[in-house]
């Protein structure tokens, strides 16, 4: 992989990390706004606010992993698929589509691997 | 692994944290450094000063509403009542209301959030948005939950 490439992957990452960390923090800032989003299923494990705080909670720390580059790849499949199942409950809304994109391209940093400003870059063995 | 690899990484995702950390709060102490503003020209005596949420004065205390911007962190409380023609003043994304079931409500700040998309929304703004809502959410449990927190007055 040439050096372009890895730049590609660190923008990728580092964009990702900053939408997830803007997630994390506004959920984290007004519960309410996000209340409408929590699919009915999931209300019946704990209150929708409640969830909202906990996801507000996981999300700032993936992002803050993500960002940093502690094991991307893994946290790019958690975050990827953790988006799908939220997007899916969306249906195809304008949230719903632009939810997608973002989880299929947190996905494809799963596939694509370490960039080398991600802390876990090994130069040898890249994951 | 070196020393300035691991400090390249880790200044990265502070920077990013710190971004989004910006982005999100600081337009809310924005608002709330507006709103404290508006509590010194409208009302005479705070009341609570213990925390910041407190402080906020509603858009129905300033008697001003086409004025007031909208708050998206914390609907104001309801006070008073509107007319279909204060209503029908705030018909934009920029400023939100709709009159459903005879109340009325701020929803600004869910254009954006609302699940449905927010062309949903701005078909509202400004009018009576009962048949809609009722026809979409009708005896639904959770928009209702989610609609009384824009709640700002009752329909005169």
């Amino acid at each position: 992989m040439n050096s372009k490439q890895y730049i590609g992957i660190s923008i990728l990452r580092i964009s990702l990390s900053f939408v997830f960390l803007w997630f994390g923090f506004s959920q984290m800032s007004d519960a309410a706004q996000w209340i409408g989003f929590v699919p009915d299923w999931a209300t019946s494990i704990m209150s929708a606010g409640m969830l909202v705080y906990l996801n507000g909670i996981f999300e700032i720390i993936a992002g803050l992993m993500l960002a940093i580059g502690i094991v991307p790849r893994y946290v790019a499949l958690l975050l990827g698929i953790h988006l799908l199942i939220i997007s899916s409950s969306l249906g195809f809304s304008a949230v719903g589509i632009r939810d997608i994109g973002l989880a299929l391209a947190t996905l494809s940093l799963f596939f694509l691997g370490n960039d080398k400003l991600a802390l876990s870059y090994r130069e040898i063995s890249n994951e | 692994m070196n020393t300035k690899k691991i400090l390249t990484s880790i200044t990265i995702g502070i920077i990013v944290l710190v971004a989004a950390f910006v982005a999100v709060f600081g337009s809310s102490l924005k608002n709330l450094k507006l709103d404290t503003d508006d509590t010194v020209v409208t009302t005479e005596t705070p009341t609570q000063n213990n925390t910041a949420v407190e402080t906020k004065p509603s858009a129905a205390v300033t008697t001003a509403p086409e004025t007031k911007p909208s708050t998206p962190t914390q609907p104001a409380p309801v006070t008073t009542g509107y007319t279909l023609a204060d209503v029908a003043t705030h018909n934009s994304a920029i400023s939100c209301w709709s009159a459903i079931d005879g109340n009325v409500y701020d929803l600004t700040s869910w254009v954006n959030s609302h699940p449905g998309g927010k062309a949903a929304i701005l078909m509202i703004c400004g009018k009576d948005g009962s048949p809609l809502f009722n026809s979409q959410h009708g005896g639904d449990r959770k928009p209702a939950n989610i609609l009384v927190k824009y709640k700002i007055g009752t329909l005169n």
